[in-house]
């Protein structure tokens, strides 16, 4: 017997975050290093700085600066939360059919920018039983394209090609990062700064050079930790690979994600549990693993009254 | 400020402002650290805003549509009218004040109201169409 449904889509006002918090934390990076290369800018003023027999103005130095170093706290931060954070989440165990695998380094986005690539995703159409898993402090809800509009529990596999992608990308920034400090300056020293126009766009030279050459340290180190690691796309617990449908049991630490704009998700899963395969293609209903997965693995839930 | 990093995690137009915003103070700011307590002329501020708005929209471009995974398609407009108004208002503001390491904060505070004013009028006409729609 199904409880209510959850609605699909977002559940009104925005409680739970439902932007990623790397976005915060880009903003937060920028106002941070920007409010400090503006007052050292105030105290340099039109100071003339030199070094490795690069002449140029202190504010042009402190463009390339800013744009090297918010660029490589980006990258830092982007690894920091996909593979070295652990956020609280919560205990939980699901059931139901496996809609569809979406493996990490999917786009062409990934591959430019390694660092951003996000772990192997697994999206489970549940059993209604564990539909109160994805509404319960959820800022939305995720659905199958199925005529019932079932509910969509994602399930995130750690991947160790994403984690050494991020570390590449760290390493290969940081080893950016002064060259493109002194490559912004040489290139904005050359604008000068003559002019407000010419000033303001050698400012933003310096800036963009030195976030480019830190940007592509990032490539080369991500590319490189990447190949180092190999395929480990996300599989069942006795080896076989996951595919769309699939009858799983899944188990792990559930949390709401801005990521996912604020659905509930695991993060990461710990285990995953093979029952057997759907006859029925995607999109999937609820009704199939309701009616045809009917002992999951899960323990039973406690009745509270 | 310390209320910023909520706000930023609840609303993407409020992000998306507050990105555009720092980018343009900092740039800004730094000018300002070489030209000194000099106010600039009219249209000057224009020309800077235009500029640092047409590059803010940029960073949001990458940083929202590509790095967050957005998609370029869907953030392009919306960013554009976010980053113009809140790269204008920045240098206006920061003009006036002429004190450059406030540029970024300023930045960062006109950026996140735009993108929350814009992302509620948006939200406030959507709702009339939908309701528009059903009515029908």
């Amino acid at each position: 017997m199904c409880d209510r449904k959850p609605t699909c889509g977002s559940q009104g006002a925005a409680v739970e975050p439902n932007v990623s918090s790397i976005a915060s934390d880009i903003t937060t990076l920028i106002g941070l290093i920007g409010t400090a290369n503006t007052l050292i800018g105030l105290l340099a003023k039109t100071a003339i700085f030199t070094f490795l027999g690069i002449a140029a103005p202190a504010v042009l130095w402190l463009g390339a600066v800013a744009g090297g170093l918010i660029t490589f706290a980006v990258v830092f931060d982007f690894y920091r939360l996909r593979c070295l954070a652990s956020p609280d989440t919560r205990p939980s165990c699901s059931a139901g059919v496996i809609q569809g695998v979406v493996p990490s380094f999917n786009s062409a986005t990934d591959e430019l920018f390694p660092f951003t690539a996000t772990h192997d995703r697994v999206d489970v159409v549940v059993k209604c039983d564990y539909w109160f898993l994805v509404e319960t402090n959820a800022g939305f809800v995720h659905c199958s394209a199925d005529a019932d509009a079932s509910p969509i529990l994602r399930g995130y596999h750690r991947s160790d090609k994403v984690c050494a992608a991020g570390l590449g990308s760290t390493i290969g920034a940081g080893a950016g990062l002064a060259g493109g400090i002194l490559l912004g300056a040489l290139a904005a020293a050359a604008i000068g700064c003559a002019t407000i126009i010419l000033c303001l766009l050698a400012i933003l030279v310096a800036l963009v050079i030195a976030a480019a050459v830190v940007l592509a340290g990032a490539f080369v180190g991500g590319q490189i930790g990447k190949a180092a690691a190999g395929d480990d796309a996300p599989a069942a617990e006795e080896g076989s690979e996951l595919r769309s449908g699939d009858y799983v049991t899944t188990q792990g630490g559930l949390l709401t994600s801005g990521e996912d704009e604020g659905a509930r998700v695991y993060w990461f899963v710990d285990r995953t549990i093979l029952h057997g395969r759907s006859m029925l293609s995607p999109p999937f209903s609820h009704r199939d693993p309701d009616a045809n997965l009917t002992s999951d693995a899960c323990p039973t839930r406690p009745i509270i009254k | 400020m310390a209320a910023f990093p909520g706000i930023w995690q609840r609303s993407l137009c409020a992000v998306t402002g507050a990105i555009a915003g720092g980018i343009t103070g900092l740039v800004f700011g730094l000018l300002q650290g070489a030209l000194g307590r000099v106010p600039l002329c009219a249209p000057d501020v224009l020309g800077a805003g235009l500029l640092l708005g047409g590059f803010s929209w940029l960073v949001a471009l990458v940083v929202v549509g590509l790095w967050l995974h957005h998609g370029l398609a869907a953030t392009a407009a919306p960013a554009l009218i976010t980053s113009l108004l809140t790269a204008l208002l920045t240098v206006g503001v920061s003009n006036r004040v002429l004190i450059a390491p406030l540029s970024v904060p300023l930045g960062l505070l006109i950026g996140t109201l735009v993108g929350m004013a814009l992302c509620r009028l948006c939200e406030g006409r959507w709702l009339r169409r939908e309701e528009a729609r059903h009515v029908r």
